[in-house]
């Protein structure tokens, strides 16, 4: 079969299009993927060079606003409090990210039932338990299980990542404390794991792409595997509309290629994997006689009820280096002691407080952990006060649906090919508010506890959008939702949302493990039940 | 002329001292100029900054720029993290942060860190703890 047509097209090579691609593929069904940005070439990342941070503040910025590459769409953030972070690539956002890989525990998809707030998932933590597995072994984890704080896993693949000096002096506080910190999982090889990967020599700056391979991303876990087992890859293609039959059904896609060519695919299954902004962004753009307000946009909640994980940090500034530029910057221990709601507190839900090194000279001075350097004649003091002598606690939050917080078309922005530019409208509640505070004050005890010399809390992390969660919600109710349990729209069943849109709540841990557990379910569900990928028999079943 | 009023301007922001060099003794404008990236806040700089800034006193050019600070925080603030990301990416400050605190200036790649492997030890609290989730 040519390029004009596909049993089930992909869009997007991130986390969660990935992980369904591959599952699809060995199961046999003709999987091809479009992707709006390329393969990363590891032996030209920044890592290698004397200007590697200047690189982390321009090039290879994760907020595309700032990177400005010719392969990202721009992101109207004017009205929202939290900035947008992904990356157009084969891999995704995995390519940037840190690769903290917690899973989110039982009560996170029952929040409604348990605290009457927001709603509960259609599915629960044990219905994702041996996806979670699956993709740890796909993925490549190190950690450690027996974990008293989240329900018995298997033992991880691989060992903890070092510690390091600062989370030693922070688990030594919690203990003293009384609250509970574990080794964090994390996505990241300790020792050898994976057909031609390596091991992780502690460089530090995951974010920039790891030339080792020792950070997992779905380019170097997810796609070999998907391609050997006859996956289609193809890159630079910035889909621009979903396309449907006179019944609202989608049939393909239409996409430019890197000449700016329009192309366009049939296929039996579309599966939307571009991210919590790109997806909605996508579906708004494919409006229809059917579909006016966008593809499946029955209820109006494409777009709607943006969640992020708003994201306060504490900074302790100690009298004895700890050398933090060493080791995964985002990935040593967790402390969940406050993870679950406690009713004498002013906020429902909780937090977890995630332990980060520290910066190399130039993300010292600009601030991020710590505020920013000042200027002027004590500059060189105060930079040499703080360098290499800090550890950061974030208190990543657990953040609410409400339907202001949005995402949209913009009226006038468009990207580099025409295509409509989206739009965030996100501001936090009250009860993000309260939680945000109540951590920073819990940080700040730690830190006291620890020893710090100096304490530098920040309320909210602007540039901290990394998980764009919520636009595109599952739910049984197709009053209430956009997709089902499985994934599948509910205003058209060959339509498949596998990304972090699809979340109901998003609890206060990194999405990613949830976001490839939930499509590898979505993909075996299709498998099971390949009506939709048989055109003749889905129409006669329709 | 404005590429003195630049340099001023940088030379007040990151002073010399006897351990780094300021930003004048590094030509900060012109590393600067060739980074795509900076061109904006440079010229949001260039825009703001009086053109007889090189001849004021030390003093009038801090207040000069507090005021900005004070009057435009995002603007004034892309200006310094353009200054900063200039400044200490440059092997002469490199080399003042090796000589000041061992940090080694070079990249991360391809020698990395040396850490101590993680201790099964350092659990022996936590390990200890009752269950902390929730059943649903």
């Amino acid at each position: 079969m040519g390029l004009d047509h596909t049993d089930v097209l992909v869009i997007g090579a991130g986390a969660g299009g990935a992980a369904v691609a591959w599952r699809l593929a060995t199961a046999g069904i003709q999987v091809t993927c479009l992707e709006q940005g390329g393969w990363v070439d590891y032996a030209q990342v920044p890592s290698f060079g004397q200007d590697w941070e200047l690189a982390r503040q321009t090039t290879h910025h994760p907020n595309p606003n700032i990177r400005r590459l010719p392969v990202d769409y721009p992101i109207d953030d004017t009205d929202a409090a939290i900035k947008p972070l992904l990356y157009n690539a084969v891999g995704g956002s995995t390519i940037h990210w840190g690769a903290h890989f917690p899973r989110l525990r039982p009560s996170d998809f029952r929040v409604r039932s348990l605290d009457g707030v927001a709603d509960d998932w259609p599915i629960s933590y044990a219905d994702l338990a041996p996806f979670y597995d699956e993709n740890d072994r796909i993925m490549g984890v190190a950690g450690l299980a027996g974990d008293p704080g989240n329900p018995p896993r298997p033992k991880r693949p691989m060992p903890p990542l070092p510690l390091g000096r600062g989370a030693e002096v922070m688990a030594g506080a919690f203990d003293r404390l009384g609250w509970h910190w574990w080794p964090s999982d994390v996505a990241i090889n300790t020792i050898a794991y994976g057909a031609g990967r390596g091991v992780c020599n502690h460089c530090g700056p995951c974010d920039l792409g790891c030339p080792v391979k020792a950070r997992s991303s779905t380019d170097v876990t997810y796609w070999p595997l998907a391609l050997n087992a006859g996956a289609r890859l193809i890159t630079g293609a910035r889909v621009f509309e979903i396309e449907t039959d006179p019944t609202g059904r989608p049939v393909g896609a239409a996409w430019y290629d890197a000449e700016g060519t329009v192309q366009r695919i049939g296929a039996d299954v579309v599966i939307l994997a571009a991210n919590g902004i790109g997806t909605p962004r996508l579906m708004l753009l494919s409006t229809s006689s059917r579909f006016p307000n966008g593809l499946a946009n029955d209820t109006g909640l494409v777009g709607k009820r943006l969640m992020h994980h708003p994201t306060g940090m504490v900074t302790g500034v100690f009298d004895e280096p700890l050398d933090g530029f060493k080791g995964p910057f985002a990935c040593s221990i967790l402390c969940q002691e406050f993870y679950e709601t406690d009713p004498a507190r002013d906020f429902v839900r909780g937090y977890q407080m995630q332990l980060v090194r520290s910066d190399g000279p130039l993300g010292t001075a600009c601030g991020g952990y710590l505020p920013r350097v000042p200027w002027g004649a004590g500059h060189h003091d105060a930079f040499l006060e703080v360098f290499g002598r800090t550890a950061s606690l974030t208190v990543t939050t657990e953040d609410l649906p409400r339907e202001e917080n949005r995402v949209e078309l913009h009226p006038t922005l468009t990207d580099s090919f025409g295509v409509p530019a989206p739009k965030m409208i996100y501001s936090l509640d009250r009860n993000t508010q309260a939680m945000i505070r109540h951590g920073i004050a819990s940080a700040t005890r730690a830190f006291q506890e620890a020893g710090a010399i100096r304490i530098l809390p920040q309320d909210l992390v602007v540039q901290a959008g990394f998980h764009l969660m919520g636009t595109a919600r599952m739910g049984d109710d197709r009053d209430t939702a956009v997709v089902d349990g499985l994934c599948r729209a509910h205003a058209a069943d060959n339509l498949m949302v596998v990304d972090g849109s699809v979340f109901v709540t998003v609890g206060a841990l990194n999405p990613t493990p949830t976001i490839q557990a939930v499509a590898l379910r979505a993909a075996e569900a299709l498998i099971r039940d390949r009506r939709q990928i048989r055109p003749g028999a889905a129409r006669s079943a329709a | 002329m404005i590429t003195d009023s630049l340099r001023a301007a940088l030379e007040t922001l990151l002073p010399g001292d006897g351990r780094f060099p300021g930003a004048a003794a590094i030509d900060l404008v012109d590393r600067m100029s060739g980074i795509d990236h900076l061109h904006p806040a440079v010229a949001i700089a260039s825009k703001h900054l009086p053109a007889d800034m090189a001849d004021r006193s030390a003093s009038e050019r801090t207040r000069l720029l507090q005021a900005w600070e004070t009057d435009d925080p995002e603007g004034f603030g892309g200006f310094v993290i353009a200054a900063y990301s200039a400044y200490y990416t440059h092997p002469t400050v490199l080399a003042a942060i090796e000589a000041a605190t061992g940090y080694a200036a070079r990249p991360p790649q391809p020698a990395g860190y040396a850490l101590a492997p993680f201790d099964d030890a350092v659990v022996a609290v936590p390990r200890r703890h009752g269950k902390r989730w929730r059943d649903t």
